[in-house]
C-alpha cells in the first residue's frame, strides 16, 4: 500500500436491519484519501455519509468490503484494538461538540493525551499550544458550560488536534454554529490542514464547510455519485 | 497525576459533586446503613460482653482447676490439695488466683429450708475475681478468709425468710463424707444484679469453713483470671504439667451454654450484617445504573475517543467506591458517636425481668470491637464493588456511537 495513502476504502456496504426492513445506508463504495486532503462527504440525510464516517472512524463495521486507515485493515481488528487506534491515529469532531462537562477547557484537551499516557508536562504544553491555536487561552479554565457553542466546538477541534493524529473525521461540525463562527472554524480547521498536514474528512451539508475542502466527495442513496478526485 | 486512574479518580470526584443531590441521599444512606450495623453490633456485643462477663465472674474464671469427679459430683470428698510449688508458681507469674472451697448445703432458716452452694471464699482475692467485686451489700462484708459470718444473697434470704442478724442452720458433708450441721450469723444480704448468683450461692470466710469441716488444707477448685489467649494458653499448659492428675477447664467447657449463646450471638451479628447489606446492595446497584444512564452519552464518548473498555468499567467502579467511601467514613463517626453517647449504658430496668433471662443486665454497655469496625467496613466496601459491577457492565454494553447520540 502506497505511504500516503491514509483511508482506502473497498467495495464498502453497509446495511440495517433484516427481510422488509432491509436499509442499504451504504452499497459497493470505494474510497481512496491520501495524506495532507481536506476532504468533504456531502449528500442529502440519509445518503450514507455519516454512515461512511462511522467506518472509517472504527466505530461501526461494514457489512461487506474492507476499510484500511493508514496501513491496518480495520475489519481484522477487536473492539480493543480498534480503541486503540482510535486514540493514536484519529481524532473526532462532532455535531454536538461533546466536551466532558466536568472537566475545563484544557483537561478536555488534555483528556485523550492522558489516555495516552503522555507525561504530565509534555501533556499541558500542548493542551496550551493548541488551545493558543485555536484562540482560546485565556478560556483554558472555564468549564464547557461556561463557553458559547462555537468556543465549545475549538476545543473539540484542539481535543482532536493535539494528538496528531493521522486523521481527523468532522461529523457535522458546524451543524450547532452560525455562519460567522462557522466561517472561522473551517478557517481555524484549513490552517491546520495546511500547517501540520493533517488529513480532514468531514461529513457535512453546509456549503461554507464545502467551500474550505479541497476535494468533494458527493454521496446519494449509499453511493458516491461525484468524486472531485475522479475528475 | 500521569496515569489514566489518576485521571479517572478526579473525573470520578467531579461528577460526585456534579450530582450533588443524589449521591449526598447516596452517601446518607450508606452512612445510616453503616452507623446502624455498628450500633447494633455494638449491642449484640454488648450483650455477649456482659454474658461472658457474668460467666467468668461466677466463681468460674478464664482457667479452673478441679478434679475430675468433682465436675461430677461436686463434694468434698472430691477435693484437693494444691502444691506448694503450684501456688508459688502462680505468685511469682504475676496473675490473679485463688482457692475456694465450694460445697453443696442446705441452708435452714426458722421457716424455709434450701438447698443452695455454701462457698468459702477469701474476701480480698475475690475482689478482682469475681462478681464478688461488683456486688452491693446491705449489712457487713467477708473481711477475710477467716472472717465467721455469713453473707447471703437477696433473694435467696427472701426465700428463707430471714435478714441480716438472724441465724441459719447449714447441713454440709465433710470430706470424709459425715454429715455436719454448723450455725451460721447472716451478717449481710448481697445483691449480684441480673447474674442470678444471690439465689444460689451463700458466702463464708474460706479458713473458717476449713476449719469447720476439719480439712485445713481442702480446696474444691484453683481459678485464675488472666489476660487474653495466649496467657490462657500458657497457663493450661503448665498447670497440665504441673497438675497431671487434676482437670483444667476453660469457662467455655464449665458454662457451655453460655459459650454456645455467645456463639449464636455471634452468628447474629453476621446474619444482621447479611440482611441490611443485601437490602443496601440493591439500593446502591440502582442509584449507580441511573448514574451510568444519565451520563450514557459521556460514556460513549470516552469509548469514542479510544478509551479501553476495562478503564470505563473502573470508571464506574471508582466512582462507586468514592460514595461508599465518603459513606463510610460519616457512617463510622455515626456509630462511634451513637456508641459513645450510649457509653454509660442503655437502661434496660423497664424490661429488667425479660432481659435477665436472656442474660442482659438492667443496664446494657455497648461494645463497639475494631475488628466489627473493620470487618463492617471491608464487607460495605466489597458490596459497593460488587453493586458497581452491573452497572459497570451496562456501561461497557454501550455502542459508543449509539451512546453518542443519547440511545442506551
Amino acid at each position: 500500500m502506497n505511504d500516503s495513502v491514509v483511508v482506502r476504502a473497498e467495495a464498502v456496504s453497509r446495511q440495517y436491519g433484516e427481510g422488509a426492513q432491509l436499509v442499504h445506508a451504504l452499497d459497493l463504495v470505494d474510497l481512496m484519501v491520501t495524506a495532507g486532503e481536506f476532504v468533504s462527504l456531502a449528500g442529502p440525510s440519509g445518503s450514507g455519509k455519516s454512515t461512511l464516517l462511522n467506518l472509517i472512524g472504527g466505530l461501526d463495521r461494514p457489512t461487506h468490503g474492507s476499510i484500511w486507515v493508514g496501513d491496518q485493515c480495520l475489519s481484522e481488528k477487536t473492539a480493543g484494538q480498534l480503541a486503540d487506534l482510535r486514540l493514536h491515529k484519529i481524532g473526532f469532531v462532532f455535531q454536538a461538540y461533546n466536551l466532558l462537562p466536568v472537566l475545563s477547557a484544557r483537561e478536555n484537551v488534555e483528556f485523550v493525551m492522558q489516555l495516552q499516557g503522555v507525561p504530565a508536562r509534555e501533556r499541558q504544553q500542548r493542551a496550551d499550544q493548541m488551545l493558543d491555536a485555536v484562540g482560546l487561552s485565556s478560556l483554558a479554565h472555564r468549564r464547557p458550560g461556561d463557553m458559547s457553542g462555537g468556543q465549545q466546538q475549538r476545543v473539540a477541534v484542539a481535543r482532536a488536534l493535539v494528538t496528531r493524529p493521522l486523521l481527523l473525521l468532522a461529523d457535522e461540525p458546524s451543524a450547532n454554529l452560525d455562519s460567522e463562527t462557522t466561517e472561522s472554524l473551517l478557517a481555524l480547521l484549513r490552517d491546520m490542514n495546511t500547517r501540520f498536514a493533517t488529513t480532514i474528512i468531514t461529513a457535512t451539508h453546509d456549503p461554507i464547510v464545502m467551500r474550505y475542502a479541497k476535494r468533494h466527495v458527493h454521496l446519494k442513496d449509499g453511493h458516491i455519485v461525484a468524486d472531485d478526485a475522479a475528475a | 497525576m500521569n496515569t489514566p486512574i489518576a485521571m479517572i479518580a478526579r473525573l470520578g470526584l467531579r461528577n460526585l459533586m456534579r450530582y450533588r443531590r443524589r449521591n449526598s441521599m447516596l452517601c446518607l444512606a450508606v452512612a445510616i446503613g453503616m452507623g446502624t450495623l455498628l450500633f447494633a453490633g455494638s449491642f449484640l456485643r454488648g450483650w455477649e460482653f456482659s454474658m461472658r462477663a457474668d460467666a467468668i465472674d461466677a466463681f468460674v474464671g478464664d482457667l479452673k482447676v478441679t478434679t475430675d469427679n468433682y465436675l461430677r459430683d461436686p463434694v468434698a470428698e472430691h477435693g484437693f490439695t494444691v502444691p506448694e510449688n503450684v501456688t508459688e508458681s502462680l505468685a511469682t507469674g504475676g496473675v490473679r488466683w485463688t482457692t475456694r472451697l465450694l460445697l453443696p448445703v442446705a441452708i435452714q432458716s426458722e421457716r424455709e429450708t434450701r438447698g443452695v452452694t455454701l462457698a468459702g471464699i477469701d474476701p480480698a482475692d475475690e475482689q478482682h475475681l469475681s462478681f464478688m467485686g461488683k456486688m452491693t451489700i446491705e449489712g457487713r462484708p467477708l473481711t477475710a478468709a477467716n472472717d465467721s459470718g455469713l453473707l447471703l444473697g437477696k433473694e435467696l434470704a427472701r426465700r428463707l425468710g430471714t435478714a441480716a442478724g438472724k441465724r441459719v442452720v447449714i447441713s454440709v458433708q465433710d470430706a470424709a463424707g459425715h454429715n455436719r450441721e454448723f450455725g451460721y450469723r447472716v451478717i449481710g444480704l448481697f445483691d449480684a444484679e441480673g447474674t442470678g448468683m444471690e439465689q444460689a450461692f451463700a458466702l463464708v470466710g474460706r479458713e473458717n469453713l476449713k476449719q469447720l469441716i476439719e480439712a485445713p488444707s481442702l480446696s474444691t477448685e484453683l481459678s485464675l483470671r488472666l489476660n487474653g489467649e495466649a496467657d490462657i494458653a500458657l497457663w493450661r499448659a503448665r498447670l497440665r504439667a504441673d497438675l497431671p492428675d487434676l482437670k483444667v477447664s476453660r469457662w467455655e467447657e464449665l458454662q457451655p451454654q453460655i459459650a454456645e449463646l455467645i456463639g449464636f450471638s455471634n452468628s447474629a451479628i453476621y446474619i444482621w450484617y447479611a440482611v441490611l447489606l443485601t437490602a443496601l446492595a440493591f439500593g446502591i446497584a440502582n442509584t449507580f445504573i441511573s448514574a451510568v444512564l444519565e451520563r450514557t452519552r459521556e460514556l460513549g464518548l470516552m469509548q469514542v475517543l479510544g478509551m479501553k473498555r476495562s478503564l470505563i468499567v473502573l470508571q464506574v467502579v471508582i466512582e462507586s467506591m468514592w460514595i461508599m467511601v465518603a459513606g463510610l467514613v460519616l457512617g463510622v463517626l455515626l456509630g462511634l458517636a451513637a456508641v459513645w453517647y450510649f457509653h454509660d449504658g442503655i437502661d434496660l430496668s423497664q424490661w429488667a425481668q425479660g432481659a435477665e433471662m436472656f442474660g442482659l443486665r438492667a443496664v446494657m454497655v455497648p461494645q463497639l470491637l475494631r475488628t466489627d469496625v473493620e470487618q463492617a467496613v471491608f464487607l460495605m466496601l466489597a458490596l459497593g464493588f460488587v453493586a458497581s459491577l452491573y452497572p459497570a457492565w451496562r456501561a461497557v454494553r454501550l455502542n459508543g456511537l449509539e451512546a453518542l447520540r443519547g440511545r442506551t
